[in-house]
């Protein structure tokens, strides 16, 4: 529905500049980013691609500030992350970012709406709200009637589904999709691969790490990183990117 | 996050886990519990001790002169100004009082003549203090009758009821004979104590049962023609300084006298040891308990920090999504004052219960302060708090991307 605006008009979520990420161990240093600059703008689902060791496992964690670069900026919605503090980074990860994993990461203790209700837990909404929202959130992945379920009662893309809702039902700037179909068969690889490209026409932002390429071609956009570096831009939905 | 989130959060969890949270709670239900029963037991006994040394004198002293010394007769032995300047100069007396005791046969003056032998004590206010008794007819002797030395008797009531039977023997007069002295004088009864020894009687183990009847010392100090006593009984207000106290009695007396005729015993022999073992084994306890209970604290720390590296991940995950350290330091910390809290709670509620049972099988009446209850409760918060803090600052200072990295 947005698809009608003008990539160029669109607000920039993600803004990396010059972003270098170094590991030290010892006299051993390892350049896991070197100089990667891009910017990701609101209604883009791009795949972050390349093969182990490229560095788009950093890149992603980063993204997700779970961790910081050495140098060079990254700004989240206008916020440069590289200023904040632990406690800072926990809240922009609670209100801006909706994280799915590989391995689903739900607390097997917890029913379906309580873990998708865990993000608002810590961004202080009323447990009444909370119920209603993460009800509202199961619905747009399918799984309203799976509410009470607990994740060992549901299958792997049902589980996958679970905590999509989760990443949705804070409204995030942007969804950190890391390898969200790894451990699926190929039935529910295409389920979830079609419940992101519906999310991203309604409106959401998706940024999805994965390695395979028929996954990737799903995307709008690829990023290819290769040791460390970005090495190519690629544009799949060529109609999205018309005016540039 | 507020409380009362943390508060449900940590209750699912320690419910989801429920095995193990019952064996965390183990090591402080113990500890809780053996410290409610063993004070509760220790309480019981001492009190059942006491009450059964305070009966037969447990804190009493008698101090007497040596009649077989030189120096007796040739100088005032004992008398009233020697007792009230020892009131006067020493601290920490609770009674003091001459004791003067006759064997005397007592006879009632109207119907069949029935003639008993019996002791007479002399009494006072100091006296009716140290030695109780409870009077279930007529008075105790009134202060009036103690300053002019009337002559009435109170008597015990078994002897009332073998003197007068069914009647009452109040206003009834009795002679009485000093048989030592060849003197009979006539006493009106005013009161009938309960005998002391009584409850003995009753329970089938004495038969013999001595007959004790009470006149005021003024009286007995006429009959006898003296005022000077040979025995004084003194009872200290603290009964486990009681030595303390008697030396400077005797110090006293000593010194006013300038003779050293005079010795004290305690009526119960090592009373005061008893009690001091009673105490020492006490404080034994309670150490025994406090080790239980620093045992039990450091099984909690141990469980914690097994729960923190079991869970790692799902401190990954909660840190993911927002959660900031402080939240998992204080879901950790809840946790670990939750268990130790409601192992408190089981262990008062077991100890409670032990304590009658172990009180039923060896006839103590347990005493349950609610001072230790309260100390308990605050011991397992403590508990809780302490040995939760080290686990929960490691689960909040775990790196999200490590922890979600674990599997």
């Amino acid at each position: 529905m947005n698809d009608l605006i003008n990539y160029r008009d669109r607000e920039t979520v993600i803004e990396i500049t010059k972003l270098d990420k170094i590991y030290r161990t010892g006299d051993l240093t390892l350049k896991a980013l070197d100089d990667v600059s891009y910017t990701i703008k609101n209604g883009e689902f791009v795949a972050i691609m390349g093969h182990s060791g490229s560095g788009k496992s950093t890149m992603m964690n980063i993204l997700g500030c779970l961790d910081t670069p050495t140098s060079g900026t990254y700004k989240l919605d206008g916020i440069d992350t590289s200023n904040l503090n632990n406690n800072q980074l926990a809240e922009v990860r609670n209100k801006k970012i909706g994280f799915v994993f590989q391995s689903f990461n739900l607390l097997p203790k917890l029913k379906s709406w309580e873990n998708v209700a865990l993000p608002l837990v810590y961004s202080g909404v009323h447990a009444k709200i909370r119920k209603e929202r993460a009800l509202e959130a199961l619905k747009s992945v399918g799984l309203e009637n799976r509410a009470n379920h607990k994740p060992n009662e549901l299958s792997g893309g049902q589980r996958q589904r679970v905590a999509i809702a989760r990443a949705l039902v804070v409204k995030p700037e942007i969804i950190m999709a890391d390898e969200p179909t790894g451990n699926l068969d190929s039935a529910s690889e295409a389920e979830i691969i079609e419940i992101f490209k519906k999310l991203n026409h309604e409106g959401a932002t998706i940024v999805m790490v994965t390695h395979e390429d028929n996954v990737g071609a799903n995307c709008k956009r690829i990023i290819r990183f290769h040791d460390g570096k970005l090495i190519k831009n690629e544009v799949i939905d060529h109609e999205f990117y018309r005016d540039i | 996050m507020n409380f009362i989130e943390i508060f449900k959060s940590s209750i699912q969890s320690l419910i989801g886990n429920k095995m193990r949270s019952l064996l965390t709670m183990l090591g402080i239900i113990i500890g809780i519990s053996s410290v409610i029963a063993m004070s509760a037991i220790g309480k019981g006994g001492e009190d059942k001790i006491a009450g059964n040394l305070a009966n037969s004198g447990f804190g009493v002293y008698e101090i007497n002169v040596d009649t077989d010394a030189d120096e007796y007769k040739n100088i005032y032995s004992l008398d009233r100004e020697d007792i009230e300047e020892v009131e006067n100069n020493v601290d920490g007396i609770k009674a003091i009082t001459p004791s003067i005791r006759e064997r005397i046969s007592i006879k009632n003056k109207m119907g069949s003549e029935i003639r008993r032998m019996a002791l007479v004590y002399s009494t006072t206010p100091d006296f009716e203090k140290i030695d109780r008794v409870t009077y279930i007819k007529g008075r105790p002797i009134l202060s009036i009758e103690y300053e002019e030395g009337s002559p009435v008797i109170v008597i015990d009531h078994l002897t009332a009821k073998k003197l007068f039977n069914l009647e009452s023997p109040l206003g009834k007069k009795i002679s009485v004979e000093f048989r030592a002295l060849k003197k009979v004088r006539e006493f009106v009864i005013v009161g009938v104590f309960q005998h002391p020894d009584s409850a003995m009687n009753e329970i089938g183990l004495s038969t013999m049962m001595p007959t004790f009847t009470r006149i005021p010392l003024a009286q007995m100090e006429r009959i006898k023609g003296t005022k000077d006593y040979e025995t004084l009984i003194v009872m200290p207000e603290d009964p486990l300084m009681g030595k303390d106290v008697l030396v400077r009695v005797i110090q006293q007396l000593e010194s006013r006298n300038n003779s050293n005729i005079y010795d004290y015993e305690e009526r119960i022999p090592r009373g005061s040891e008893l009690k001091n073992i009673l105490e020492t084994l006490n404080v034994f306890i309670l150490f025994v308990a406090g080790i239980s209970l620093f045992v039990g604290g450091i099984g909690v720390m141990n469980i914690m920090l097994v729960s923190v590296t079991e869970r790692i991940k799902e401190i990954g995950i909660r840190k993911a999504i927002g959660a900031q350290n402080k939240d998992i330091l204080f879901q950790f910390l809840t946790e670990s004052i939750i268990l130790s809290l409601v192992g408190g709670g089981l262990g008062i509620i077991t100890g409670w219960i032990l304590s009658y049972i172990i009180g039923h099988f060896i006839n103590i009446t347990p005493i349950v302060s609610p001072t230790i209850v309260l100390i308990s409760v605050i011991i397992s918060t403590l508990i809780g708090l302490i040995f939760g803090v080290y686990p929960a600052k490691q689960a909040s200072m775990l790196n999200p991307i490590d922890a979600l990295r674990n599997e």
